[in-house]
């Protein structure tokens, strides 16, 4: 726990998908307790870290939540053009997570 | 109260129902199956052209299971969002498939068909009275958006399918339904708690996604009595495990722990998930916060027709230019086809920024090969198509700077190289209404009921 960590290192899911037609939801999933609070407690997630990831503007960035029981930490960006619309680049939200990948978690406490 | 055990085949009917673990599942002892069938997921198209989401093939063999395990347990079977979007013809369509294979196996039983397509005189009295919000990340709606969708549907809570299941119906088929409610109707009738039956419903209805591993391919039982629900996984290469559960409750969803119901706020903050010691988890602790009742309304609009050309480009001195080329091909494009035209074009480039667009951290890396769809998009299908040839013939020519090659710029991997798609549709409705009346929640769903036979 003491070395650097990238958050892929961490997790045991990472997917973006659609929550309705207009929000789409990123969920980080931890297969343990210690990885769940490492990132947790690092506080590096964060709404402006987020639109700084994705390049949105931070008003996008509609929610950040932790989910103990689940072990998951999740947020929310607000499309800008909503799903199957023209333009639209991804009905299911998907595919849209890989800017987390490399996001650097620093040591544990 | 005895225990009532509720079965889900799967995240959707129609993408294949795991026969085996349906087998194993009634052997187990089903008071009743549940099956979700349809979404907002997968884009407005389905709900604005009135077309089904799923194979028919795979539709009526998913349907013929259920209704095959229930005659044979004499249990009741519920389908909610039949068609994908739950408008009348896409209820039509299911019911069709049903009527069919009772006259194929010789089925009888008492069918309930619940229709959610409304007109759009309630949502305009509702949205004068003020009544009307957008869901979260939804724009403020206007009344010409109203008029201007092609369908609209109202989202279903549990009550008509306990008015269904109060005049015996066997077999319920339901337009647009909330899914917790296709699972916890049949418990909440029998007397359970309401929230935790929606709760209930809310982990069954992507079937083993809350199981490990997970997937929305395979089913999914709950048991539900006093104060807790047991969900189990009846294929015995799955089990879940309180992480599993809890981690599913995140999936699709904005707020981990608060979720909306017609009749209230789902509240999961203190649900406690206990393993049971046999490969499931018994979850208990669920608050349902009730409100006066609302109704979430769905309309899709249509935005123009849509034309499109797909090609790839290897050429690397292209690649290095490709901002060039796509600008230029647009307006040389639009210089001919005439601005009056009112078509737009867009650009996806695969390999650069095609998924993510503006959002792509990545997009100055290097490439060495990229796919390109050019969209175009118009007020007619004609339009669409014309403005589309146009630019097919800039794209196999335009000379940009640099250039190796006179012209053949672009690898097409079809003939026809333009391809029409039809309408594009926008969900310009996603709200929710109070409703004028609680008795709503039923009135606004009409049940018809037809005895079906072989």
């Amino acid at each position: 726990m003491n070395e650097r960590a990238e958050l892929i290192d961490l997790v045991q899911f990472l997917f973006s998908k659609n929550a309705g037609p207009y929000l789409i939801t990123f969920d980080a999933i931890f297969g343990d307790d210690a990885s769940y609070e490492r990132v947790r407690d690092s506080g590096v997630l964060t709404k402006e870290r987020i639109a700084g990831l994705f390049r949105i503007p931070v008003e996008r960035v509609l929610s950040l939540y932790e989910y103990p029981a689940g072990r998951v930490i999740k947020f929310t960006i607000i499309r800008d053009i909503s799903s199957g619309d023209f333009g639209d680049r991804s009905v299911f939200g998907s595919q849209l997570w890989a800017p987390l990948i490399h996001l650097e978690i620093p040591p544990a406490a | 109260m005895d225990e009532i055990r509720i079965l889900s085949p799967g995240g959707s009917l129609g993408y294949g129902v795991n026969a085996e673990s349906l087998e194993r599942a009634m052997a187990m002892g089903i008071d009743v199956i549940g099956a979700d069938s349809g979404s907002t997921d997968m884009g407005p198209w389905y709900l604005g052209a009135g077309r089904p989401y799923h194979s028919r093939a795979t539709m009526k063999r998913d349907i013929r299971l259920l209704l095959r395990a229930g005659r044979e347990h004499r249990i009741p079977v519920l389908i909610g969002t039949g068609g994908g979007a739950g408008a009348n013809v896409h209820v039509e369509w299911a019911r069709t498939i049903i009527e069919e294979i009772a006259r194929e196996d010789g089925l009888r039983f008492k069918l309930a068909v619940i229709r959610s397509e409304q007109g759009k005189e309630y949502l305009l009295e509702r949205l004068n009275a003020g009544k009307v919000e957008p869901m979260p990340g939804v724009p403020p709606l206007a009344p010409e958006h109203i008029e201007a969708c092609e369908r609209i549907v109202a989202q279903m809570g549990m009550e008509p399918f306990i008015r269904a299941l109060d005049e015996g119906a066997d077999v319920v088929l339901a337009g647009r339904a909330c899914d917790s409610a296709i699972f916890a109707a049949y418990a909440v009738r029998a007397g359970c708690d309401p929230g935790l039956a929606l709760h209930m419903g809310k982990i069954l209805e992507c079937g083993a996604m809350s199981a490990v591993p997970p997937t929305g391919r395979d089913c999914l039982v709950a048991v539900i009595k006093d104060e807790s629900f047991e969900v189990l996984a009846p294929n015995p290469a799955r089990e879940v495990t309180p992480f599993s559960a809890a981690a599913h409750m995140v999936y699709e969803v904005e707020h981990p722990f608060l979720q909306g119901e017609p009749t209230g706020l789902l509240d999961f903050s203190k649900v406690i998930f206990e393993p049971t010691g046999r490969g499931s988890t018994r979850i208990r602790g669920t608050l349902f916060h009730e409100h006066s009742p609302t109704l979430r309304f769905e309309g899709a609009e249509r935005v123009g027709f849509r034309s499109f050309v797909l090609g790839g480009i290897r050429d690397p001195f292209l690649i290095q230019k490709i901002d060039e080329y796509t600008e230029g091909c647009t307006e040389q494009t639009m210089d001919i086809a005439g601005r009056d035209t009112g078509a737009t074009i867009t650009w996806i480039l695969y390999g650069r920024d095609g998924v993510m667009g503006d959002m792509e951290p990545e997009r100055d890396g290097p490439v060495h090969e990229l796919g390109v769809l050019a969209e175009v998009l118009a007020q007619s299908q004609d339009v669409a198509h014309d403005v589309a040839a146009l630019l097919e013939a800039r794209m196999i020519g335009f000379p940009y700077s640099g250039a190796k090659t006179r012209t053949a710029h672009v690898a097409f991997p079809f003939s026809p190289l333009v391809n029409d798609t039809g309408p594009v549709y926008r969900f310009s409705v996603l709200h929710v209404a109070e409703l004028r009346d609680p008795a709503d929640l039923v009135s606004l769903f009409p049940i018809e009921y037809r005895t079906v036979a072989a």
